[in-house]
């Protein structure tokens, strides 16, 4: 008996181990296969930003000769740069815009798609919606400003000019011109309802407890007061997400200003950012202006995450 | 054999990974010593920008002229394939469209040394990119005589005499960077049958012209008298000289040229001897205000539009616009004479019998052999390959060539100055700035200028808050705010100052 037992507890031990040496062995060859990707994670993501925060205490001018200068850029930023805080106003009001205009186009499309008694229709409209994100976001922004918004002053007449025209309206120079650029900005992407935000909305509704539907029509409830007391409150996950990446992305997004011609009268600090340290060679500078926007970001998103928090709690 | 297999599959990803990462960074030999004439033997391809300040010389995608496509155009093409069938060795490639001197742009390619080998830019930006090795230098190609130029023609004894010497400078470091390609025509576009009807003539002076404007204002309050042209800034760059001029032989010391360099302006500034918050300033901003008192904004709407709808009776032109007007406005009669000399009468800074340069503000469309030309390892390639960038620029602006070249886009006047634009629209221009040029009371028209002169950044600072002191453009409140307009500048000269002293090590 005895002998039996320790013959099989060494059999066991012996495969034990050998597995052991064998899992130690795939464990190593694990790490080996994930290091290109982490490194490429560490040299694109974690490094550039480690030199930035270095670089905000440098005179760094791209291919000048570095000097640390302590903190003489935050200095400067914080008590002689106007411009930098005056494209926050204009952030601030194209990404408060946005936000709103985004995400009502997207609640109503995702409704009335959710509501859409022939399936195979919504199923259309849903393909054709979705369709219009794989249109790059450069080519959109140009053919508004080329065809849509095109100046009055221009030769040919613009669509939206056109519309205009037809109302007995006076056309607008849009983009062309420092008094209608940030409303033309604002305006571009109408009716805000391309794109896949509104399938995530609709994923939400989705979701909603049939029931819960059908008693709120039994109730005699209106559509409006489904929405506004049913949906939306049992939606707030996906509002939440688009709060949060709406806030990031927009405070960090500048591809308008850096397309459109005119795109220095609607400043904002990520374009503010890309000219001071490409067009004027003052990347030390830059990095501490991207040092202060990390900030401000990262403060608002906390912000919103808390309150957002909050009320689900409550 | 699995396992290893996948080890060595794992070590060569590495590898590549760390290559790019780590890739050696060659340092490319200088322009080597030699001969600095066209060698035939040596087959090369050179890269041409096209690029223009007042149009590009690219080729149009028609030769029909439209509405939309004024200016058919290519003669450049021609030019490039005519120096071709000269020299079979060298191949030119013109761009289809042209960087247009955006910064944003041509700035990483030439920190990467893959700009076009020919680059148009305008100049301004020089004192801080003269010590980057950007540019070929120019100077000894200068002293040589272009091959392409007939006897007797200016530049068939040395290339550089097709320039005024008080109109082509050095850069601060007392190099030449680049060719100019052609000149500007810069005048004040006028509804001339509203001056005939209501008896106004043609001003000569600041003060004639600030009569003009309430004239008309009297005549007619719905039309606006006077407007700029977008956001351009040239008839207060004139003001800005006259108002500085009286300073000038405490400001041209280190250079004594005749022109306010960027290294006297940071001197000047660091000796307190320039404030933006001082008198000379607040005269400018007080001059510069008087002629804007019922102007439209002319980044709100477009000075083109508004003149020939009749809206606009006078406007700042260049010779673009003033080609455009001049054979496009059908309901009226279109005139254009040179800016007014900023007179006596209207500011006691102004020096006595002296102005700026009217018709032009000189030398423009800049061409410069970029570092791409000697990105090579090899010296002598380099050499032969800045030798035949400079040849082709030489052939352009021989004169039966840079004439061609430019009378053929009709907006600027060429070098030899043989060429008054679209049906003469320019000639009046021409023909006065020629004779200042030869008045030596009459100064270069950016004789101080430093928006013009120093850095970019400094460029901008200045254009933002000079369109909010006078129009509120991006800031309502900044409008008429001296102190505000002040202290932008302010806080531009600093930084420019300090950027470009440790730069060109000034002390």
């Amino acid at each position: 008996m005895r002998k039996d037992i320790a013959e099989t507890s060494g059999k066991v031990f012996a495969i034990k181990t050998k597995k052991k040496k064998q899992l130690g062995f795939r464990s190593a060859e694990g790490y080996l296969w994930i290091l290109p990707a982490c490194v490429m994670l560490l040299l694109f993501s974690y490094i550039p930003p480690i030199y930035a925060i270095i670089y905000s205490f440098t005179d760094w001018g791209i291919f000048e000769e570095v000097s640390f200068i302590g903190f003489e850029n935050y200095v400067t930023l914080f008590t002689n740069d106007s411009a930098f805080w005056s494209s926050f106003g204009n952030v601030a009001l194209f990404t408060i815009s946005g936000l709103l205009l985004g995400n009502i186009a997207a609640i109503g499309l995702s409704e009335m798609l959710y509501n859409m008694k022939n399936e195979k229709l919504a199923a259309f409209f849903r393909y054709a919606f979705m369709l219009i994100s794989i249109v790059p976001g450069v080519v959109s922004i140009l053919v508004w400003e080329k065809i849509i918004f095109l100046p009055a002053s221009s030769s040919l007449q613009g669509v939206a000019n056109a519309i205009l025209e037809l109302f007995g309206l006076k056309g607008l120079e849009w983009y062309a011109s420092t008094d209608t650029i940030k409303l033309s900005i604002i305006l571009t992407g109408f009716p805000f309802m391309g794109g896949t935000s509104f399938l995530i909305y609709l994923a939400g509704l989705q979701g909603i407890n049939v029931s819960v539907v059908e008693a709120s029509r039994l109730d005699g409830l209106s559509s409006f007061k489904r929405i506004i007391y049913i949906d939306l409150p049992l939606m707030k996950g996906q509002i939440k997400y688009f709060l949060l990446t709406g806030v990031i992305g927009g405070l960090q997004n500048y591809n308008m200003q850096l397309i459109l011609q005119n795109g220095n009268a609607a400043s904002v600090p990520g374009y503010y950012i890309y000219k001071m340290g490409i067009e004027y060679s003052e990347m030390g500078y830059a990095c501490a202006m991207g040092m202060v926007m990390f900030i401000v970001i990262l403060a608002l998103t906390l912000v919103n995450n808390f309150l957002l928090k909050n009320k689900e709690d409550a | 054999m699995k396992n290893q297999l996948r080890i060595i599959v794992f070590v060569v990803l590495v590898c590549m990974l760390s290559g790019t990462f780590f890739a050696c960074k060659k340092d490319n030999a200088e322009i080597g010593g030699g001969e600095l004439s066209l060698d035939e033997n040596f087959a090369c391809t050179i890269t041409v920008d096209g690029g223009g300040q007042w149009a590009n010389f690219n080729t149009t995608s028609s030769m029909e002229e439209t509405d939309s496509n004024p200016y058919p155009y290519n003669t450049l093409e021609t030019l490039a394939k005519e120096y071709m069938a000269l020299h079979k060795n060298v191949k030119i490639e013109l761009l289809t469209s042209s960087y247009n001197g955006a910064r944003d742009q041509i700035l990483p390619m030439l920190s990467t040394k893959s700009a076009p080998d020919i680059l148009f830019q305008v100049p301004t930006t020089l004192a801080e990119d003269c010590n980057k090795k950007y540019y070929a230098a120019l100077d000894e190609y200068l002293q040589l005589p272009n091959p392409y130029s007939e006897k007797g023609e200016k530049g068939s004894e040395k290339w550089g005499d097709i320039y005024d010497s008080s109109e082509y400078k050095p850069t601060v470091d007392g190099h030449y960077y680049y060719v100019a390609l052609d000149r500007s025509a810069l005048g004040i576009v006028y509804n001339k049958t509203f001056f005939k009807a209501n008896n106004i003539e043609v001003p000569e002076t600041y003060s004639e012209f600030l009569k003009v404007i309430e004239d008309v204002h009297s005549a007619d309050a719905s039309k606006t008298p006077y407007m700029a042209n977008g956001g351009n800034m040239w008839m207060d760059m004139t003001i800005e000289s006259a108002v500085f001029y009286g300073m000038k032989d405490e400001l041209d010391v280190i250079t004594a040229d005749g022109i306010i360099d960027a290294h006297e302006i940071v001197s000047a500034y660091e000796n307190r001897k320039i404030d933006p918050k001082g008198e000379r300033y607040a005269e400018y901003m007080r001059l510069i205000q008087l002629k804007t008192k019922y102007s439209v904004n002319p980044q709100s709407t477009v000075l083109k539009n508004e003149f020939m709808l009749g809206n606009v009776v006078m406007g700042e032109a260049d010779g673009n616009t003033v080609s455009y007007l001049m054979n496009n406005v059908e309901d009226f009669e279109v005139g254009v004479f040179p800016y007014p000399v900023i007179d006596k009468d209207v500011s006691d800074y102004v020096v006595e019998g002296t102005g700026t340069r009217r018709g032009s503000s000189g030398l423009s469309t800049a061409w410069f052999i970029t570092n791409h030309a000697f990105s090579s390892s090899d010296a002598e390639e380099n050499r032969k390959k800045v030798n035949a960038c400079a040849d082709f620029l030489m052939f352009l602006t021989a004169k039966k060539n840079n004439d061609r070249m430019i009378n053929d886009k009709k907006v600027s006047v060429p070098l030899s100055g043989d060429g008054y634009g679209k049906n003469d629209c320019l000639k009046s221009l021409v023909e006065v700035y020629r004779e200042d040029l030869k008045n030596e009371n009459m100064y270069a028209w950016a004789f101080f200028s430093p928006s013009g002169s120093l850095t970019k950044a400094y460029y901008d600072v200045f254009y933002i808050a000079y369109h909010n002191f006078v129009y509120g453009n991006t800031s309502k409140a900044d409008k008429g705010n001296a102190n505000a307009f002040a202290q932008a500048m302010i806080n531009g000269l600093d930084q420019a100052s300090s950027k470009l002293k440790k730069l060109n090590k000034w002390s």
